[in-house]
Parts: structure tokens; sequence; C-alpha cells
């Protein structure tokens, strides 16, 4: 039975791993073990220098992350299973140097550090590793499915009409459901 | 100002309300509202640095953006509407429309052109006063002061790592790792009194395995240190100086002010970490509230820097919704003030045309108490005015209307009697012009209807009717009137006329015409014409018959008295005498016929069946009609109503007529005509009960009379056969005009003469 599910999942991580990063800037790795379908990705192109720039000036940036488990459709919209909303933000202190970084789900902080180190502050806030999506049980077998993960950065330096356009990034990851 | 039919001077009705935006208070509010929409802008715009920069360019922004939208769509519709209703109004041929057209156009371009500029010019300002906002100076000076401040902060922590190390290395491992505080507070004490506000807390490691090593306070040492420092937190960093094995830092702000920056070194003993001393300093709250100014400026301005686009989108935002509302407002006020100045007019020329076209009912009510409102106060009254002079006129108009009737009726009535009377009535115009002729004048004269118009001279003076010419003469220039008897010669016989003119004079014995009156005396004249010869007949009858019979006495005495006298004697007395009786006879007879004609007596009038009078009349010409020398055709009405006649004269009546038709014909055996026509004689009765007659007609063909012997006819003593007493006709005219009725001889066609017996039905 281990050994079973065991090769099911290493299935599904070989098949999820061909598409990965296929597209976009955030690198989307998507888990899937017997009991559930998680998801990981990072984003280290998003932190740059205006990035950089946000948090010296004192101001909150903070990275909002939608995770969206979703089937394919060639007839009609891609239906989503399941979505999540993920988000790390930070302050940088000016006048001790000390950058606090956070990290939430759902509007709850799940975890909260403190550095003087900007590059580290960089790699926390735009790597996210096993972000829980669903449960197998919905899904269906020898069906692909794939995880898309879009970014917003708040605040916005620049300004746009429409105001639901222009993520900072997004990334997809395709998979098939084995079994 | 609205427009109101009522049938009355009658309150408002309820349903006439005005639209809000007429009344002042509503507007009075309506701009309050703007002014304070208006200074919420400015204020909002004022407090742009104080929002939170996320809810500024994800909510805010976007918030103003949809305002601006919803301002633009609700100016685009105002314009849109007020130009559609304009074009609306044009192409209707409003009142007014044109000029209100360029009334709208002024006021708009008044409005747009200006708020058009100022927005452009205003978004040009802001641009540039955004890129002012960061200039180098300001840059550098608050660079530098978050530098110092950040720097005095890194300096002081970095003394208080040295201290903290030098602590650990001086201080003997193995007292620290026994716990003996008399061999090391010597040095920790030492130490605060090279600080200011200083404080140095010395731990010891504690190995109890299998727990990890912990640290536990052994010694500290103070110089003024702050009271409320938190010994929790000197645990916190000296288990973290134990874990890392290194020096770590901390800064605890302080609830009194000031921060308390703090280090930790490891106490490293032969094999392990044996203790860690800590090391504190107080930084004052001036101080600390100082760099944290400055740290709040260089945040402040970095900030503004940061999220330069969205605050200038978001000003620019407010400068736009504030400038679409004036322009709005602005643009409804023009049209709005366009409408007000307008619509008046317009409502009293809408009135007036209204007026024009009957509404007499309608009433403007002024919305305004200026000189308008007296205009529509005054075209009030000047309907009110015309309403009730309509009012006046049209009872005036039904007066009228109602005197012509009467006049009408009355002038038809007064034509119906003039057209039913037997007297002729013939009136002239002032310039001698035939006016009217009433039918008795149309029958006596001869005329008709044509004649109306013409010259009483040229229709009166001619032919049979110029014995008219004096009456018509002497209706010129005389006032009051004048009578005379006129006798024109008409073809049917003389007409005996009683004529009356009358001049008519109106005010200022102006001559404005007249009217002649003729009666027909004609059986009046025949009447006394008749008398006349009864008399002459009864007294013939008198004094002739008289002397007849001694007459015829003697002469049958002499006949006697010369029988025995010689044969030629005696036949010369026979001849004579014979022919004295002969002619004595004669005599008599005719006596005895003037004495019947004299003597008739009144009719006695029952219901008589005139067909079979007639019939029974005929009977006695049975034995002349059997002889085939002549033919009587009857021509009777069937269904005849009874006629109240004297039967015994009516069938006297007949008889004369049909003997005078026989004699006229040639007598009971007449000659061979030439054409080889049959005499024949027509008796006809006609019923005209419409006309209230019965006529009976006896016709011949014979040679017939001539036209200036047909009137005489029936006077007493006129034969055209040379024989007999000349009365028959004059009798039968007498009975028929004693029966009330009217006998007439006309020619016949070919030849001949017709009578016509007209007997009241």
């Amino acid at each position: 039975m281990g050994r079973r599910l065991a090769a099911t999942a290493v299935l599904c991580s070989l098949v999820a791993a061909g598409p990965e990063a296929a597209s976009g800037a955030i690198r989307v790795t998507p888990i899937v073990t017997p009991e559930s379908i998680a998801a990981s990705f990072s984003a280290p192109a998003v932190f740059g220098d205006e990035a950089r720039e946000v948090l010296q000036s004192g101001l909150v940036l903070t990275f909002t992350f939608f995770v969206e488990l979703r089937r394919p459709s060639s007839i009609w919209f891609d239906r989503t299973i399941t979505s999540v909303t993920t988000a790390s933000s930070a302050r940088f202190d000016n006048l001790t140097g000390v950058y606090q970084v956070s990290k939430l789900r759902d509007g709850r902080v799940v975890w909260s550090e403190r550095t003087e180190d900007a590059a580290q502050v960089g790699r926390w806030m735009t790597t996210f590793d096993h972000v829980p999506l669903a449960r197998v049980g919905p899904l269906a077998a020898d069906t692909g499915y794939y995880v898309r993960v879009r970014m917003q950065s708040s605040p916005r330096r620049t300004f746009s009409l429409w105001p639901w356009a222009g993520d900072a990034g997004s990334g997809r990851a395709d998979f098939t459901f084995g079994h | 100002m609205f427009l109101r039919s009522s049938p009355a001077d009658a309150a408002p009705p309820a349903d006439v309300r005005r639209r809000p935006l007429d009344n002042p208070r509503v507007l009075v509010v309506v701009g309050v509202l703007l002014v304070a929409i208006l200074a919420g802008l400015f204020w909002f715009a004022g407090r742009t640095s104080d929002i939170a920069p996320q809810l500024l360019t994800d909510v805010l922004l976007y918030a103003l953006l949809g305002v601006d939208l919803a301002l633009l769509l609700a100016l685009g519709f105002v314009l849109a509407r007020s130009l559609l209703k304009l074009w609306v109004e044009q192409r209707r041929a409003a009142p007014f429309a044109r000029f209100r057209a360029k009334l709208v156009a002024a006021l708009l371009a008044m409005t747009i052109l200006p708020a058009g500029l100022v927005l452009l010019s205003g978004s040009q300002i802001i641009r540039d006063s955004a890129a002012r906002w960061f200039s180098e100076p300001v840059d550098t000076v608050l660079g530098a002061a978050q530098a110092i401040a950040r720097q005095y902060y890194e300096d002081q922590q970095d003394a208080m790592v040295l201290r903290a190390r030098r602590l650990a290395r001086t201080l003997p491992p193995a007292a620290v790792a026994a716990g003996d505080v008399a061999a090391v507070s010597g040095a920790i004490e030492e130490e605060p009194r090279t600080m200011r506000d200083g404080l140095v807390e010395l731990y010891r490691v504690i190995v109890d395995p299998p727990r990890p090593p912990d640290v536990r306070f052994l010694f500290s040492a103070q110089s003024a240190a702050p009271k409320d420092h938190g010994f929790a937190s000197a645990d916190r960093l000296a288990a973290r100086a134990l874990a890392s094995g290194h020096e770590e830092t901390q800064q605890d702000d302080l609830s009194a002010g000031g921060t308390l920056l703090r280090a930790a070194a490891p106490i490293h003993g032969r094999d392990r970490v044996v203790g860690v001393v800590v090391v504190s300093q107080l930084v004052s709250a001036d101080l600390r509230a100082r760099a944290l100014e400055a740290t709040a400026a260089y945040e402040s301005y970095q900030g503004l820097r940061v999220l330069k686009a969205p605050i200038q989108g978001v000003y620019q935002s407010v400068f736009l919704a504030v400038s679409l509302l004036i322009l709005m407002s602005a643009t409804w006020l023009g049209l709005y003030l366009a409408k007000r100045i307008t619509r008046p007019v317009q409502m009293l020329a809408e009135g007036a045309r209204a007026i024009g076209a009957g509404d007499l009912d309608l009433r403007l009510e002024p919305e305004t108490s200026d000189e308008l409102g007296a205009l529509v106060e005054s075209f009030n009254m000047m309907a009110a005015e015309l309403k009730t002079s309509r009012e006046r006129l049209e009872q005036s108009r039904r007066d009228l209307e109602q005197k012509n009737r009467e006049v009408d009726a009355r002038r038809r009535y007064i034509e119906t009697i003039l057209d039913r009377v037997a007297t002729g009535v013939i009136s002239l115009d002032a310039s001698g012009r035939i006016s009217t002729l009433n039918g008795a004048a149309e029958r006596l004269l001869g005329l008709d209807a044509r004649v109306v118009g013409r010259p009483a001279t040229d229709v009166l003076t001619q032919g049979d009717l110029a014995g008219l010419a004096p009456v018509l003469e002497r209706t010129r220039g005389v006032q009051g009137g004048v009578a005379q008897e006129v006798m024109l010669q008409r073809p049917d016989g003389e007409l005996h006329l009683a004529a009356a003119a009358t001049a008519l004079v109106g005010r200022g014995d102006r001559r404005e015409g007249a009217v002649i009156v003729l009666d027909n005396i004609t059986p009046l004249i025949r009447a006394q014409r008749v008398a006349a010869w009864r008399d002459v007949a009864r007294r013939l009858a008198h004094e002739v018959k008289n002397p007849l019979t001694p007459i015829q006495l003697s002469a049958e005495r002499l006949r006697r008295h010369f029988g025995g006298a010689p044969e030629a004697t005696r036949a010369l007395v026979a001849e004579c005498t014979d022919a004295i009786i002969v002619e004595v006879e004669a005599l008599k007879g005719l006596v005895d016929e003037f004495a019947q004609f004299a003597r008739m007596r009144g009719p006695r009038l029952v219901p008589t069946d005139l067909n079979a009078l007639i019939d029974g009349a005929l009977l006695l010409y049975a034995a002349v009609l059997q002889q085939g020398r002549l033919v009587v055709q009857r021509r009777l009405a069937p269904a005849l109503p009874p006629v109240r006649v004297d039967a015994e004269q009516m069938r006297q009546v007949v008889i004369n007529l049909v003997d005078n038709a026989i004699e006229a014909l040639g007598g009971p055996s007449p000659p061979a005509r030439p054409g080889g026509s049959l005499p024949t004689i027509v008796i006809a009765t006609i019923d005209d009960r419409t006309n209230g007659a019965v006529r009976f007609v006896v016709s011949d063909n014979g040679p017939g009379v001539p036209a200036a012997d047909r009137d005489k006819l029936f006077m007493p003593y006129y034969s055209t056969k040379g024989r007999g007493s000349g009365l028959g006709l004059a009798i039968v005219r007498r009975i028929v005009v004693e029966h009330g009725g009217n006998i007439q001889a006309a020619p016949a066609r070919p030849t001949g003469t017709t009578f016509t017996v007209e007997l009241p039905a």
C-alpha cells in the first residue's frame, strides 16, 4: 500500500515537472500526495529594484498570490476547483535597518521573522512551499489539471485606468492526476 | 410658469405642480450640496498623504476614476439631452426655438470653454507641482538626517557589542561556570561606570542533559538604568547568543520613552559556552524622538517618491472631478438660465397662439414677481378681457341671429301672404328697378321672376302693359299715393285693374322706392255690367211685353175684318198680319228670355256628381249625335269628388255651352269640312283638388272667336250667329259666378274655342 501511494505521488510529480514554469515569472510546482494537493512556487524576479525602493521608503510591501487549482476546458472557461490566497508583506525600519517579514494565508498571519538581510527578505517574500490547495477526493483520475498562481504587488507604483489589469506576475503548471 | 386652462376664474387645479427645480428652496439645497461636495473633494485631496498607500492606490484612486467617469457621463447626458431638445424644438418650429438655441450655445460656450481651459492648465500645474516635490537638496538633507540617526544607532549598537565582547573575554570562564559572583562582580560593576545609563547583566549557562543548555541570570550592575527595562528581553537575547555561539544585538523600546540598545556576547569556556554577558545602554527619549522624526520625514519623502504616480493620479482625479462637477453645474446652470429666460416668453407665445385659436380660458401662472411676472399678469388680464368681450359678442351674435330668424320668418310670412293674396304687389327700389313682385302680380301681368332687377319702365310700359305707364309715371317724386283704374288689353280679353302706387320715403325725405298694388276688378266690372243688363232686360221685358198682346190681337182683328175684302186686299192684309203676328211671337220669346235673365234665382247648392250631371245633359243630344254629322267626346275624370252646385242651373250651363259649341260647328247638321275631319265637341272634367277646384271644359274645333270679341262672348245680346237673344253665355257666366266659380274662353288648337268652368271643390 505504501509503495503504491508513493509511486502515484512520484508519477504525478513527474508529470507535473514537465510543464513546470512553462510560462510567467512565477515558477509553480504542484505537489500531489495521496491525500492532498499542494503547490510550491517562487517568484524571485518580482523582488526587484522597485520592491526594494518601496521597502526603503518605509512603506509596507505586500505580495499577494492567488493560487488556483483549475481544470482546463476546451469549449468553455476553465473551471476553478479551489483557490487559496496567500500573501507576504515586509516593512523596513530605516532607523534600525531591520526588515520585518510576515506571511499570511487567507488574511491570517502564519509566519513572521526579522532580518537585516535584504536578499533574505526577497527570498522569504517570493518563495512559498507546500501551500495546501485541496484534497484529492474531488479530482478525476487521468485528467489534466493545472495550478495557476497570479501575483499582485501593493502599493502600486504605476497607474492604470483599468484596476484589474496588470498582474505583477503569473505562473502555471499543468499536471495529470493519475491513479 | 405653467399653462393652465380653467373654465372659470377658479383656483389652480390640484394637478398643476411645479417641477422641483423650479422651487428656489430646492435650488438653494442643491447649491449647498454642490458646495459641500466640492469642499469634501478639496478636503480629501488635502488628506491624501494620511491615507494608507494600499487603500490609496488600490481603492481610492479607482473610486475617484469612477466618480470622474460618472460625472463625465452625466455631463454628456445633460449636453445630449439639451441638444436633442433644442433640435426637436427647431424641427417642430416651436416659438423662440432659434433664440433659445442661440442663448444655450452662448451660455455653453461661456461655461465649457473656460472650464476646459482651466482643466487643461490645472492638470499641467499638477504635473509640474508633482515634479517639484522631489528636489535634490531636500532629498540630500532628509537622507543625511536619516543616515545620521541610523548611524548613531549602529554606532551605539557596535559599541555595545564591543563592550560585551571585551567583558566576555575578561571574565574568568571558570568563575562564570561555577556561578562565583564574587569573582566576577568587580569587573561587572566597573563596566557601567564607564557608560552613561548603562546596564550589564551576566548569565550562567546551565547544562543538564538531556535538556539543551539554558541561561540563568547570575549578576547585574547598572548606572542609572531605566526602571522599566525588561528582564525577559535580556533573557531571550542571552538565549539567542547561547544558541548562535556569537554576539547578538537587540533594541528594546521602553514605555517611558527611549530605546535600550542591547548586545549579548557568549563567554567561551574550554569546550563550551559557559556564560553570556549582556550589555545595554539607554538611548534617551529625546534622542529617540529626534531620530524617529528624521526617519519619519525621510520615509514620508521616500513614500511620496514611490507613490508619486498614484498620488498624482489622485490629485488629477480630484481636480478632474471638481472640474467636471463645476462644468456640469455651469452647463446645467446655463441651460437652466436659458430655460428660465426663454420659457416665460415661450409660454407667452404659446399662450397667445392658444388664445388666437380660441382657448380664451387659458391662463398663465407667473413664477416670479418681477417684470416677467407682471407681463404674465397683463397677459392673463388681456385673456380675461378677451373672454368677456367674446362672450358679449357671442351674446350679441345670438341675439342678432334670433332677430334675423324672426325677421326672416316675418319676411317669409309676408312673402307667403303676398304670394297667396289675389292682389298683385310690385316693389321698386330707389333707382326704379323692380325689387319684388308677388305671384298675383306675375299672373295678372303675365310676368315672371326674371323681371326682378330690371327697370320698371322697361317692363311695365311695354306691349300690352302700356296702360300701367301713367301709374308708373306718377310714382316718381310723389309723396303719398295715387290710385286709378287701368284697363289692359290682354290676349284673352280685357283686364281691369285698380292700380295704387305709393312712393316709399325714408328719413330726410329720401326716396327709397315705390310699391304698386294691383287689384283685379275685371269680375267686378263684369258683374256691374251684368247687373246693368239685368236691369235693362227687366225694363225691356216690362216695357216691351205689355204692348205685344194688343198688337197681336189687333193684327188678328184686321185679318178677320178684311176676310171678306177682295182677294188682292185680303191677301195683302193676310200677309201683313201674319208677319206682324210672327214677329210679335218672336218678340214675346225674346222678352221671355230677357225676363228669365232678369228674374234668375239664386243657386241652391247641394253636393252633386258633376260627371253624372254632364252625362244626363248629353242625353238631350242623342238624336243629333245619331245623325253622325258631329262627334262628342267625353273625357270625364274618374273619382271626381261631389261638387256643391245647383244641379238645375249647372245643367243649364252644360246645355248652353254644348248648344253654343253646336252652333259654332254649324248646327246639328254641319256641312262637310274641307279637311275631311269631323266636327267634334270635347267635354272633359278635371279634378284639381290641390288648388281647391274642379273644372269642366267644353271645346269645339269650329272656326273660333276672334281675340277682340272673346271677352264680349259673355256680354248679354252679343251673338255671332245673327239670331237668338245673345243671352246664353251671359246666363252661363252669371250662374258660374253665383256658384263662386269662374269661366274663361280661350282659343283651341288647332281651331276652335275652349270654355273652361272652374268651380270650388
